[in-house]
């Protein structure tokens, strides 16, 4: 009996030493030239995507890292691990835009106790890199008081974590919320900024506005629908996919990777899909699981090299021979052709799809959930390899036509234009 | 009056005074009631018998049984078991709570709360997906969540524990509901849950979490607004990464030795000014712009000023600056305003020194923005100059907000 006993203890120092040893150390140094990343002592550049699935086709990019915004699917941690990624670990903080009310005492510190126990919960998970607390909280906040809330979840974790740094993610970058965050949150290691359009003079601003830590970029891409044209009825203009691939490569290549002193890295946005505004302005792949050539541009930013297999890439679409910025107007029926350019890169067969939806108009923003318009049914009158006839809607309306174009690999680039009926 | 009648009357005198007793105006003065023991429909489900549950019909999303097994009190409780699908998308039950005669709650609306027992099959739980909801007569709801600081233990587990929902936190005027005139409980389910519930009911509590009122706003009243005073919230200004802007001073100027100083100013009252030398071919010249808050980057509510003022500051230079002024809102419809200097902006006070004026209303589309929660000022170096600048202020402006020279020189 006492022999299994002993067996016993000892069996359980060694099952918890090997957890230990299996958790992370992450650090930063600071040095005159800058500030560096350090897991387990060796420098660590984070080649992220905000992600909550396609794991493996991260891992074969060259990605090391996902993003993911919330604590309430844990499992996707033991996925990241499968995969030998680390994790951006988001702690969902409650936003007032949202309705949460921070001047509210008993919600807020019902808030942070229960995020309190999310942090013991995952705080020893081998693939944590580091906390995300809340994400843009700032976005149409009027209550500064949101950052005594992030520096309180900040202080216990620093009490209770000493392996994995801290971070606050804003919609942006202005000067007040780096001085609200240097005021509140001294507990705060790194600001993760998220920054579409403005990712142009993040670097710059970073430094103006005084925020004197690292930084990462937790969310970038092509400009997001908030800062895109519209048209004359308010329709937003998407960029074509070939025009997004080539922003992402220059946003990377120029931009990111060139303020290695003080940025520790990216989380491409979104290695996924979602609606928002439409369903392929911020996702690198599509509706139905197909990559996008976005996805192309992310193994050649994090590995020097484009995959062997690309996706072919639409760089124009055009209604009637006016491009995709101009106002699109057409009476009820009226035949119309569909035009778009694209380049391949190697011989193989393209399949073509059409898709046709009604416009969405959604204001809503900083990721809140839209929900996806049903598709309409439309007669394809004609097609060539660069062109269809078809005829729109017998009934007054705003609409979007997408062009879907895919290889045998179903690797694929898409395109829309808005068009409005009218009885003219 | 001799001395014994003045006795007499001196003793007569102090017991009438202890003869007056006081008279009450009406027969009784009624007690103080406690508004929680005067509550006639404190219970809310006790057993199947005597509470009226409705909504527990079989339902492919939700299955509600009375459960007899491991009761916290009496013959049965509720147990609960829901799981939300695309089909089904509002999932629900609810209390006819006395059966539905009306109830006031506002006597007892900050002192009491809605309790009952919780437990589950397996596992601990923080977070419970189940939704309370006070309904009146003309169907209004409001809502109100369990909360980990209302669990016993700050948890939901096999054991039965208390849960307490203090009923302030229905926000009922919020959503226009009728607290005087309460009919039912409803309970809303969300996402899935496998859970017992036993002895609901209202009970005295004392809520001690306050609602602040805090809103972070300053509102100006009165000119003149000094404007950009204190260095530490200025943002652009960084000499580890860029010359072409910097602090002269940090020091009121009473305390600064002119005579050892050639850059300062002199009889120029401000306590911060900024020397500028901008190159637009230098490898900087991104480094363009500086600003500073109205209010230390919390609100400036100036919506009783702006119409009636100028931004005015000073300018030391050979020639005044090409300038861009943007100020930014946290609000409204635009958040920001423009303007470029003119020279119709500008008073020159003496060689090389400079008055700049910026009628507020000379800002393009000046009403678009919301001027209670004025953010910061910016300005943007729009050409290679170099210059100083200072003084910044809101001033009393009441002419012409195109030709504001005549105003300032009258």
């Amino acid at each position: 009996m006492r022999f299994l006993t002993i067996i016993f203890f000892v069996s359980q120092f060694l099952l918890s030493s090997i957890l230990t040893a299996q958790v992370s150390k992450i650090t930063i140094s600071k040095s005159p030239s800058g500030f560096k990343l350090l897991k387990n002592s060796q420098p660590y550049y984070i080649k992220g995507a905000g992600a909550k699935n396609n794991f493996k086709k991260v891992k074969e990019s060259g990605g090391n890292s996902i993003r993911i915004w919330s604590t309430n699917r844990s499992q996707l941690l033991d996925s990241a691990l499968k995969y030998d990624l680390s994790v951006c670990l988001g702690i969902w903080v409650a936003q007032e835009r949202n309705g949460f009310n921070y001047n509210d005492e008993y919600s807020v510190k019902s808030q942070i106790e229960l995020i309190k126990k999310e942090i013991i919960k995952l705080k020893d998970h081998p693939s944590l890199l580091l906390w995300g607390i809340g994400n843009e909280v700032d976005l149409k906040y009027s209550n500064f008081k949101v950052w005594e809330s992030i520096e309180e979840i900040a202080k216990f974790i620093k009490k209770v974590d000493p392996n994995h740094p801290t971070m606050t993610v804003t919609a942006g970058l202005d000067p007040s919320k780096v001085f609200m965050i240097k005021k509140y949150c001294p507990s705060i290691d790194i600001l993760g900024i998220n920054a579409y359009g403005a990712i142009e003079n993040a670097p710059l601003n970073i430094k103006r506005y005084g925020w004197e830590k690292p930084y990462i970029v937790t969310e970038w891409g092509v400009n997001g629908p908030f800062e895109a044209k519209v048209n004359a009825w308010g329709a937003k203009i998407e960029p074509t996919n070939g025009f997004k691939s080539n922003q992402r490569l220059r946003r990377y290549k120029e931009i990111i990777e060139k303020d290695e002193n003080s940025c520790f890295g990216s989380y491409c946005f979104l290695w996924g899909q979602k609606q928002e505004s439409t369903a392929t302005w911020h996702g690198m792949y599509l509706s139905n699981g197909n990559p996008t050539e976005a996805v192309d541009v992310m193994q050649y930013c994090w590995k020097g090299d484009w995959p062997k297999n690309r996706a072919p890439s639409i760089m124009e679409i055009s209604l009637n021979g006016e491009n995709w910025k101009k106002n699109h107007v057409f009476k009820l029926a009226e035949e119309v052709s569909l035009e778009y350019e694209f380049k391949k890169f190697n011989n193989d067969s393209l399949f073509f799809n059409f898709q046709l939806y009604p416009e969405t108009f959604s204001k809503k923003g900083g990721g809140d959930f839209q929900e996806s318009p049903d598709e309409i049914e439309f007669e394809i009158l004609r097609q060539t390899e660069n062109n269809i006839s078809f005829k729109v809607p017998n009934k007054k309306g705003f609409y979007r036509v997408f062009v879907f174009l895919k290889n045998k690999n179903n690797q694929s680039s898409v395109a829309n234009i808005p068009f409005k009926v009218e009885s003219l | 009056m001799n001395f014994k009648n003045f006795i007499y009357f001196f003793i007569l005198f102090l017991f009438s005074c202890d003869s007056m007793k006081s008279i009450n105006l009406y027969d009784s003065v009624e007690k103080k009631e406690d508004p929680f023991l005067s509550f006639p429909h404190k219970d809310i489900f006790t057993d199947k018998e005597f509470t009226g549950v409705y909504g527990t019909k079989v339902h492919p999303c939700k299955e509600i049984t009375f459960d007899s097994i491991n009761n916290f009190s009496g013959k049965n409780h509720l147990h609960v078991k829901w799981k939300k699908t695309k089909d089904c998308k509002w999932l629900g039950f609810g209390f006819k709570w006395d059966n539905f005669k009306p109830k006031n709650l506002l006597p007892i609306i900050e002192n009491s709360a809605l309790e009952f027992m919780i437990r589950s099959d397996s596992g601990e739980f923080f977070r419970v997906p189940i939704i309370f909801g006070l309904v009146d007569y003309s169907e209004k709801q409001c809502f109100s969540k369990i909360n980990i600081l209302g669990m016993e233990d700050g948890m939901v587990d096999e054991q039965w524990r208390k849960v307490t929902i203090p009923l302030s936190t229905f926000k009922y005027f919020k959503k226009g509901l009728n607290i005087t005139n309460v009919k039912e409980l409803r309970v809303q389910l969300i996402n899935q849950g496998n859970f017992h519930l036993d002895d609901i009911k209202i009970v005295p509590h004392s809520h001690t979490y306050e609602v602040s009122k805090e809103n972070f706003t300053r509102k100006y009243k009165s000119f003149p607004v000094n404007l950009g005073i204190e260095n530490k919230y200025w943002w652009g200004v960084n000499e580890d990464y860029s010359s072409n802007f910097k602090f002269l001073t940090t020091l009121p100027i009473n305390n600064i030795n002119t005579a050892n100083n050639n850059q300062v100013l002199p009889k120029v009252d401000v306590t911060s000014y900024l020397s500028v030398n901008y190159s637009s071919e230098s490898k900087d010249k991104k480094w363009n712009s500086f600003g500073f808050p109205f209010n230390r980057w919390e609100f400036a509510d100036l919506s009783e000023l702006y119409s009636t003022s100028v931004l005015y500051f000073k300018i030391r230079a050979e020639k005044v600056p090409s300038i861009k002024i943007n100020l930014v809102s946290y609000g409204g419809k635009s958040k920001i305003i423009s303007k470029i200097i003119q020279d119709n902006n500008i008073i020159q006070s003496s060689e090389n020194r400079f008055n700049v004026y910026l009628p507020i209303k000379s800002f393009k589309n000046y009403n678009n923005i919301d001027w209670s929660k004025m953010k910061e000022l910016r300005c943007k170096i729009l050409k290679t100059s170099n210059f100083e600048i200072g003084d910044f202020k809101l001033l009393e402006f009441r002419g012409d907000p195109q030709n504001p020279k005549k105003w300032f020189k009258s």
